[in-house]
C-alpha cells in the first residue's frame, strides 16, 4: 500500500461545493427544457410544468422529515435485542 | 434430458461440491451455472412434461414466456454470485447457494402446485444455511427465525393446493385469483415470502445476518420466486395495488435512519417488490411486463449493490454507516460498479431500472389511477434517498473514517463489473430485455416528456439531499436498533409468554400455599382429635372405664325393673 498521504479532489470543501453548484445549474436548465417539452398527459399533474421537479424536491424533504419523527418512536439502543454479538 | 427440470444440475451437482477441492471446486461452483443455463437454453420453449403420482396429474416441468423470464435472470445471477463467491473458503456456502439457486429455478419451471410446494420449500432450507454459515450467535437465531417463517409459507401453500384441488379437481398452477379459501391460503404463502405489509419483517431480519455472498443470493431468489408466482396466479386481482403501494411507502422511512447499510438495501428490496405487487395487481399487457422487466433489472442492480456492500463488509469487517465513509479513496472500482447499481434503482435514464419501473409507472397513468401515481412517485423519490444516495454516499463519501483498505478482490470485481455492465446495457439496449417478455412489448421508454419529467424527479431529490445534508438537517447515522414489526415476536410474544407463565406460576404459587394451609388445618384438627391430648387419642385409665362400665350395668338394671 501506499504510505504517502494522497490528496483528493472531494478532500477539498470548494470541489464540494462546485458539484453542488453543478447540480443547481441542472436542476435549472432542466425546468426550462420542461416548459418547452411536449406533454402528453394521462394524469392531470402530467401537463403541469415543473411538477415533478416540485415533486422531488418537497417528496424528498417530506419523507426525510417523516422518518426523523418515526425515528423518535422506533429508535432503540443496539444491544436492545440483547444479541449484538457482531460488533 | 429434457424431462430434468431446469435447475436440478444445480441442486445435484452442488451435491458433488463438498468431494473435491481448490481448483477444481472453483471450476466447478462456475460451471455448474452455466451448465444448468445451457440445459434450460435447449429446451424447447413451450415444453410441458407430465407425471403421475398416486392417481394425480402433475406437470414437473412447464416452460413457457413468463417462467423463461424467470429462468434467464435467476441463472445470470446465479453464474455471477458463483464467481463472487469463488474464493469463499469451505463447501457449505456454495452448496447452500446452489442447491437455492437451483430449487427456485426450478420452481419457477413447476406447472402443478406439489412440485412447486417442493421447490417452495427447499428453497427455505437450503438458503438458511447461508446465514448459519456466518459464526455467532445473532446469525443462528436469526436463521432460525428465518426458516420458521419461510417453512410456514411452504405450509400454507401446501393447505392451500389440498384445498384447491378439492375445489376444482385439479393441481395445475395455473390462474387461481381469489376465489376460495384454498386460493386465500396460497395468496398468503406467496404474500409471506413477497414480503407483504406485516408479513415482511423476515426479509431485513435474515438478510443482513447471512455472510457476504449469502445476502447476495438471498437478495435474489426467494422474493422473486414469490414475484413469479403472484404473477402466474394472481394477475388483476384489484387488492394487490393497495398492497404493493403500502410495500412501496414504508420501507422507504426505515431506510431512512437504518445504520446497517444491508439492512437498507433489505428496506429498499421491500420497497422494489411494492412496484412489482402494483403492476400484478393492474393486470394489463403493460404493467405485467412491467413486473417482469422490472423483476429481471431489480435482480441484476439490487445483486449489484449487495456485492458492493459485501466487498465493503468483507474489507474493513463493519457495514454501519457510522463507523465508514471516504472508501472511494481506496475502494474506488467498487464505488463506481456501486454508483452505477444506485442509478439503476433510482431509474435514471440510461440505466436499467429505467426502462422497467417507467413501464409500471405508466401503465398506473394509463388506467388513471391518480393515488397510485402519486403513491409511486413519492416512493421514487425514496428510492433516490435510500439506495441513490445513502447506500453509495455514506460508504464511500461522507466524512472520511480514516480506514484505507485493499480494493475488493479481483473475482468480486469481476461479478460486479458484468453486473454493472448488464445495468448499463439493459438502460441504453432494452430491446434484448422487452423481446423476453410474456407479451408483444410496444412501449417506448426514451420519450422526451418521460426523460425530462424523470430527470426532474431525481435531481430535485437530489438537490433536497445537498441542501438537507449540508445545513446539517440529514438524520444522523446512529448505530441503534429501530423497532419494526419483528419486534411483535422477538419481544412482544416472548414477553407475553413470560408473563403467562409468571402469572400461571404465581396461581400455581397460590393454589400451593392453600392447599398447604388446608392441609395443616386438616392435621391440626385430626391432632385435635386423635392425637395424644386429643379426646379420642387419650389412653383412659382402667377404674374410669370399670366405673362406666358399672354405670351402663347399673341404667341397664333399673331399666328392666321399669
Amino acid at each position: 500500500m501506499d504510505e504517502r498521504p494522497k490528496s483528493h479532489r472531494l478532500d477539498a470543501p470548494r470541489n464540494v461545493a462546485r458539484l453542488v453548484y453543478a447540480l443547481a445549474v441542472a436542476c435549472a436548465l432542466l425546468l426550462v427544457v420542461d416548459v418547452f417539452s411536449p406533454k402528453h398527459p394521462h394524469l392531470p399533474y402530467e401537463g403541469w410544468e415543473g411538477f415533478f421537479a416540485f415533486a422531488g424536491f418537497f417528496a424528498y424533504l417530506g419523507i426525510v422529515a417523516s422518518a426523523k419523527l418515526w425515528r423518535k418512536l422506533v429508535m432503540r439502543p443496539p444491544d436492545y435485542y440483547g444479541d449484538d454479538d457482531d460488533g | 434430458m429434457s424431462g430434468l427440470p431446469p435447475g436440478m444440475i444445480l441442486v445435484l451437482g452442488a451435491l458433488a461440491l463438498p468431494l473435491v477441492r481448490g481448483r477444481l471446486r472453483q471450476l466447478l461452483v462456475v460451471a455448474l451455472p452455466v451448465a444448468s443455463y445451457a440445459h434450460m437454453l435447449a429446451l424447447p420453449a413451450d415444453l410441458s412434461v407430465g407425471a403421475e403420482l398416486f392417481g394425480y396429474a402433475l406437470e414437473p416441468v412447464r416452460v413457457d414466456r413468463l417462467s423463461l423470464v424467470w429462468g434467464h435472470v435467476f441463472h445470470i445471477v446465479a453464474i455471477l454470485t458463483a464467481i463472487y463467491a469463488l474464493r469463499v473458503k469451505g463447501a457449505t456456502e456454495h452448496v447452500a447457494g446452489l442447491t437455492y439457486a437451483g430449487s427456485a429455478i426450478a420452481a419457477a419451471f413447476a406447472g402443478d402446485l406439489i412440485t412447486l410446494f417442493v421447490f417452495w420449500e427447499l428453497t427455505a432450507v437450503t438458503s438458511v444455511f447461508l446465514i448459519w454459515a456466518r459464526p455467532g450467535a445473532r446469525s443462528r437465531r436469526a436463521g432460525l427465525r428465518y426458516l420458521v417463517i419461510q417453512v410456514a409459507s411452504g405450509v400454507l401453500l401446501l393447505a392451500g393446493s389440498v384445498l384447491t384441488y378439492l375445489e376444482r379437481g385439479s393441481l395445475a398452477f395455473d390462474h387461481l385469483g381469489l376465489s376460495g379459501p384454498g386460493s386465500v391460503l396460497i395468496f398468503l404463502a406467496f404474500g409471506i415470502k413477497a414480503a407483504f405489509p406485516l408479513l415482511h419483517n423476515w426479509l431485513q431480519d435474515a438478510y443482513p445476518e447471512a455472510t457476504v455472498a449469502g445476502t447476495v443470493f438471498l437478495s435474489a431468489f426467494t422474493t422473486k420466486l414469490a414475484i413469479y408466482a403472484l404473477a402466474r396466479a394472481f394477475p388483476g386481482t384489484a387488492i394487490l395495488i393497495p398492497i404493493g403501494a403500502l410495500m412501496t411507502l414504508f420501507p422507504i422511512v426505515y431506510a431512512v435512519i437504518e445504520n446497517d447499510l444491508r439492512r437498507v438495501l433489505a428496506y429498499s428490496l421491500n420497497n422494489q417488490l411494492g412496484f412489482m405487487v402494483v403492476g400484478i395487481g393492474i393486470g394489463t399487457e403493460l404493467s405485467l411486463n412491467g413486473t417482469a422487466a422490472h423483476a429481471f433489472a431489480h435482480i441484476i442492480y439490487k445483486a449489484l449493490l449487495f456485492m458492493a456492500m459485501g466487498a465493503v463488509l468483507h474489507r474493513t469487517g463493519t457495514i454501519k454507516a457510522s463507523a465508514l465513509g471516504g472508501l472511494y479513496k481506496s475502494m474506488p472500482l467498487t464505488a463506481a460498479c456501486c454508483i452505477v447499481g444506485s442509478l439503476s434503482i433510482s431509474g435514471f435514464p440510461l440505466f436499467s431500472g429505467f426502462v422497467s419501473k417507467s413501464m409500471i409507472l405508466s401503465a398506473g397513468a394509463e388506467a388513471h389511477m391518480l393515488v397510485l401515481s402519486l403513491a409511486l412517485l413519492v416512493a421514487s423519490a425514496g428510492v433516490v434517498d435510500h439506495s441513490g444516495i445513502k447506500i453509495p454516499f455514506f460508504a464511500f463519501f461522507a466524512h472520511d473514517s480514516g480506514r484505507r483498505v485493499e480494493e475488493a478482490p479481483w473475482n468480486m470485481l469481476l461479478a460486479m463489473g458484468a453486473a454493472a455492465a448488464i445495468c448499463i446495457g439493459l438502460g441504453v439496449y432494452p430491446q434484448p430485455l422487452y423481446d423476453l417478455l410474456p407479451y408483444p412489448v410496444s412501449y417506448v421508454p426514451y420519450t422526451t416528456a418521460h426523460v425530462v419529467t424523470s430527470l426532474e424527479l431525481l435531481l430535485f431529490a437530489a438537490l433536497a439531499f445537498a441542501f438537507l445534508y449540508r445545513s446539517g438537517r440529514y438524520p444522523a447515522e446512529i448505530e441503534s436498533v429501530n423497532l419494526d414489526f419483528d419486534w411483535t415476536y422477538r419481544r412482544l410474544a416472548p414477553r407475553a409468554v413470560a408473563a403467562a407463565r409468571r402469572r400461571l406460576a404465581a396461581l400455581h404459587a397460590a393454589a400451593a400455599r392453600r392447599l398447604d394451609a388446608a392441609r395443616r388445618r386438616l392435621l391440626r384438627s385430626l391432632e385435635r382429635t386423635y392425637g395424644p391430648s386429643g379426646l379420642l387419642g387419650e389412653p383412659w385409665p382402667t377404674g374410669t372405664t370399670a366405673l362406666w362400665a358399672a354405670v351402663l350395668l347399673a341404667a341397664y338394671l333399673i331399666l328392666s325393673y321399669l
